[in-house]
């Protein structure tokens, strides 16, 4: 019902793209896969000592080859564009402006009773293409926009190319306070 | 009382603060969709105090590491799972996550 | 008593909002309440050690953390899909 147009839609074709797949690319993925997990052990252990990093990085590249392998079966693999991080850089303030927004919200509701005119939007968003590449900018299209408190994703539509979001305070209302 | 202490005090005053009035929102809105609104202050913004109030006492040091990974976790956790709540929510409600004729702004 | 504990101890006042929304609300609201008491609870495994200088327990709130993310997908899709 709802599956074919998650963030994740088009990942369920994994074998025939996984086929596709380069060596290199699963090589990188197994890396990067293994450079992350010998952070989190470093981090975890907070040692130098040889024999605990050997043991790091035999239990990290376990986990790589785990992460690597179900990332084979379901076809979903991480791809993002350096220009796609500039948008991040707004996010903070954005965070702090929309907590502001729903505080403002909530204190009217206590102090005057007034409810917060909530509801759904759709913001124009191209639903883009089944690689790699274009399944990644959606989960974090879907992410990025879900990090401040006033607007939540709730799904991109393929068929009409947009992205329904749930507002505490919807934008025409906020402008009109 | 050194500065350090104050400002590690003022960032975890404001933690708390963020917490219990956001957790009064959660208490006091009217719906799921509502209510969801305020879990991200919770799950977003009082970890983030709280991180910097540890880096602020502590420096650099295991635990301020340690600290910042677990609330990283949270970071990345939040928006993916209030995306997943949010849908969930909508899905038991209509049986289906996009909008009707009937939806929009109250 | 240091900060980091009365702050532990402030934070865990939160809960009982939270708990009252997940005792008597509708089970996606219940659900909603327990994500934001999760992340409480982080938060409250971060500052109690931090406040008793205990280094060792610092590994407790990473492994919350991460189960988080875990738990609640499989609260909310159980309830999308089969509840």
């Amino acid at each position: 019902m709802n599956s074919p147009s998650g963030p994740l839609a088009g990942a369920g074709t994994p074998r025939r793209r996984e086929q596709e797949r380069a060596l290199a690319g699963r090589v990188g993925s197994w890396l990067a896969w293994w450079v992350l997990l010998m952070a989190i052990w470093i981090i975890l252990d907070w040692s130098l000592d040889v024999a605990e990093l050997l043991v790091g990085a035999g239990v990290a590249a376990a986990g790589a080859v785990a992460a690597e392998l179900v990332g084979h079966q379901t076809g979903s693999h991480f791809r993002a564009r350096i220009k796609w991080l500039i948008p991040l850089l707004r996010l903070p303030g954005q965070v702090i402006r929309d907590t502001v927004i729903v505080f403002a919200a909530l204190g009217r509701l206590l102090i005057r009773g007034q409810q917060p005119a909530s509801g759904f939007l759709e913001v124009p968003k191209a639903w883009g293409d089944e690689s790699t590449v274009g399944v990644s900018r959606r989960v974090l299209l879907v992410g990025g926009t879900s990090v401040a408190p006033n607007t939540f994703v709730l799904g991109m539509d393929r068929e009409r190319d947009v992205m329904v979001v749930h507002h505490l305070v919807l934008p025409a209302q906020r402008a009109a306070r | 009382m050194t500065g350090r202490d104050i400002a590690a005090d003022v960032l975890l005053g404001l933690a708390v603060a963020v917490v219990l009035v956001a957790s009064l929102g959660v208490l006091v809105m009217r719906d799921v969709y509502q209510k969801l609104h305020f879990v991200t202050p919770i799950s977003l913004i009082a970890p983030a105090l709280v991180a910097v109030a540890v880096l602020v006492q502590q420096g650099y040091s295991e635990n301020t590491v340690e600290t910042w990974l677990a609330l990283l976790f949270l970071f990345v956790a939040g928006p993916f799972l209030t995306h997943a709540t949010i849908r969930a929510a909508r899905i038991r409600e209509t049986g289906d996550w996009r909008l009707r004729n009937d939806d929009g702004a109250p | 008593m240091n900060s980091f504990v009365a702050a532990a101890i402030g934070m865990l006042l939160g809960v009982i909002p939270l708990g009252i929304v997940a005792w008597r609300g509708p089970v996606m609201e219940a659900v909603v309440a327990y994500e934001a008491i999760s992340s409480i609870i982080v938060m409250v495994l971060v500052l109690l050690p931090q406040g008793f200088g205990r280094s060792a327990e610092f590994e407790l709130p990473i492994l919350l953390a991460v189960l988080v993310l875990g738990s609640g997908l499989v609260f909310v899709r159980s309830l999308e899909r089969w509840l």
